[in-house]
């Protein structure tokens, strides 16, 4: 049994190499904001995808692994936000809507911005 | 430079731990295995607790963390030429020495290969690991290694399981510290280093046991299950919780087993094993209260006279409380509180127990666990089979009694915890049940080869049959 168990993993692995794809790093993401983000070491998060699902925590979790030491909060009040869209074609009014005002871009819909009125 | 005085660290403090734990006596190729393996799993935690010390007191400072490296491994040397020349007896080798079949070291050799080609096929296909590898356990090690002097960060209620232990970030953290640059293949590789250490470990214990065909047998067990490679090349602390369970059970077998060694200290080191879990997730402080009580419940095998229940439970007691009190410290002054203990009231634990849907989830999921864990096999059905044919025989229960007694404690403990979740019961099961499963694997395939006669016995010798408990 455990020969076949080995065997399984062995398959897995044939199937793996089949079909090879490395997943993109998550740090590739958010690479284009490192270099101009703020002195003030917290920093807001919004995202286009509903708050309470899998995929806005996961967005959430990524930013603070990527631009750690810098601290991300879900809170208002902070002046920079980290503007994380599933759909980067729709920045523009996503910034508008939310009066925030574009500061530097990474890629994929990921932009530090500035919210227009103090918080 | 400083990789390499850290790499002397870890095996020189560890490798002074366990000689003096072990005291000399038996000296063996098997023997001196298993304390290698174990030095590296003893140096790690002693490497990684150390540095959360000196952050906790003088901040993260190079400086004093190459002190600190330079005084410990000062210590190992001292130590190692101080000791004393321990006379070895060759009186207990004959059990090692059963051979195994050809073909099953051409098989065991041939799945630890697939073993690592899958694991560095994963690796490098999510080099950053997967969610909790790379939110919870590297997100911590990158706060640590980049925060400059305000690591308090890491603390935050915004950090995903702020409260955890630090053993695992405080390792990637030090050794990215050692390295110069935050190497994104660190944390896979002491992920490989502690599965290493759990294979190892499992084979070398069950062969000075059992025999090199059992040793080998329990080692493919493990090597064949998908999922406790996957777990490693995912790089989940779950690999390392379980490694240091395995440590923990073998030091108390080593200790009940007659063998000539010191009681007492073997079971400080187990103690200090135990601590090691909890230093590496909540749930380790679970598993070490279960060792605990098992080691004051159950009869201690051929070393029972040895050593009172009293001292053997002080000095398990004793081994922990270094590690203990700098848990204490971490959860009673930097960390916040647990969402898991948050949200749960005892009204709400009684009203889950009694809830008849619940319990029937649950006892699903665990017959459905039966056939599917570990992404495949069978064997966890057939292990607890095999322990009911040939594990229940008395003088060797007495030796595993205290291992088996607490792995039934922890898999008690971990349905309680599914049940009383105040979590959705259905992503309880899905996201964790497998996880706790492998924590407790290695330890399971450890305790039922314990307790089953050598598979391929061609050599036996009647004294080391009597101290081992071999007489099925």
């Amino acid at each position: 049994m455990a020969f076949l168990g080995v065997m399984q993993l062995l398959d897995r692995e044939i199937a793996f190499w089949e079909k090879f794809e490395a997943h993109p790093l998550i740090d590739e993401r958010y690479a284009g904001l490192k270099k101009v983000l703020p002195s003030d070491h917290r920093l807001g998060h919004i995202t286009d995808v509903p708050p309470d699902s899998h995929i806005a925590a996961a967005l959430y979790y990524q930013s603070q692994y990527s631009l750690a030491p810098w601290l991300i909060v879900t809170n208002q009040d902070t002046q920079y936000v980290i503007v994380d869209l599933l759909n980067p074609t729709r920045a523009r009014e996503f910034c508008l809507l939310h009066s925030l005002e574009p500061v530097a871009s990474s890629v994929n819909g990921v932009i530090l911005a500035k919210r227009q009125h103090e918080p | 430079m400083s990789l390499a005085l850290s790499f002397i660290t870890i095996f020189l403090g560890g490798a002074a731990v366990l000689d003096w734990a072990f005291a000399g006596h038996l000296h063996s190729r098997c023997h001196f295995l298993l304390k290698c393996f174990l030095a590296f799993g003893f140096g790690l935690a002693l490497w990684s607790c150390s540095y959360i010390v000196i952050l906790f007191i003088v901040g993260p400072h190079l400086t004093w963390i190459w002190a600190k490296d330079m005084a410990l491994s000062f210590l190992a040397a001292t130590y190692f030429w101080f000791r004393p020349r321990y006379h070895h007896s060759k009186a207990h080798l004959d059990a090692v020495r059963q051979q195994a079949p050809r073909w099953l070291r051409v098989v065991f050799f041939v799945s630890a290969c697939v073993a690592i080609m899958v694991f560095v096929g994963s690796t490098m296909r999510i080099p950053e690991g997967e969610w909790d590898a790379w939110m919870t356990w590297n997100t911590r090690a990158r706060f640590l290694f980049r925060d400059g002097t305000d690591f308090a960060t890491i603390f935050a209620t915004e950090i995903a399981h702020a409260d955890y232990p630090l053993l695992l970030p405080g390792l990637i953290a030090q050794t990215w510290m050692m390295l110069g640059s935050e190497s994104i293949f660190v944390p896979p590789m002491i992920a490989l280093t502690f599965s290493a250490i759990t294979v190892g470990a499992l084979v070398v214990a069950i062969v000075i046991f059992r025999g090199t065909a059992s040793g080998l047998m329990a080692g493919l067990v493990l090597l064949g299950t998908p999922m406790f490679t996957m777990s490693a090349a995912i790089q989940y602390a779950d690999v390392v919780l379980g490694s240091y369970l395995l440590v923990t059970c073998i030091m108390i077998t080593l200790a009940a087993s007659g063998m000539p060694y010191r009681v007492d200290r073997l079971l400080i080191l187990s103690g200090a094993a135990a601590s090691m879990m909890a230093w590496t997730k909540n749930e380790g402080i679970f598993y070490g209260l279960s060792l605990l009580v098992a080691l004051a419940i159950c009869k201690f095998g051929p070393s029972q006279k040895r050593l009172s229940r009293l001292n053997r439970i002080t000095s398990f007691l004793l081994g922990a409380l270094p590690v203990i009190a700098l848990l204490a410290y971490f959860k009673l002054k930097h960390a916040p509180s647990n969402d898991y203990l948050q949200r749960i009231t005892f009204s709400d634990i009684a009203g889950r127990i009694m809830d008849l849907d619940r319990r029937t989830t649950l006892f699903l999921a665990i017959g459905h666990k039966f056939f599917e864990f570990g992404a495949w096999n069978f064997f966890l059905i057939c292990l607890p089979l095999l322990w009911l044919k040939f594990g229940r025989q008395s003088d060797r229960l007495t030796v595993t009694g205290p291992v088996i007694m607490a792995l039934v404690f922890i898999l008690l403990g971990l349905g309680a915890v599914v049940l009383i979740t105040p979590y959705q019961m259905d992503f309880q099961i899905a996201t964790s049940m497998d996880r706790l499963l492998i924590q407790c694997w290695p330890s399971i395939i450890f305790a039922v080869f314990l307790s089953m006669p050598p598979l391929h016995p061609q050599r036996r010798n009647s004294s080391s049959s009597k101290m081992f408990g071999n007489s099925g």
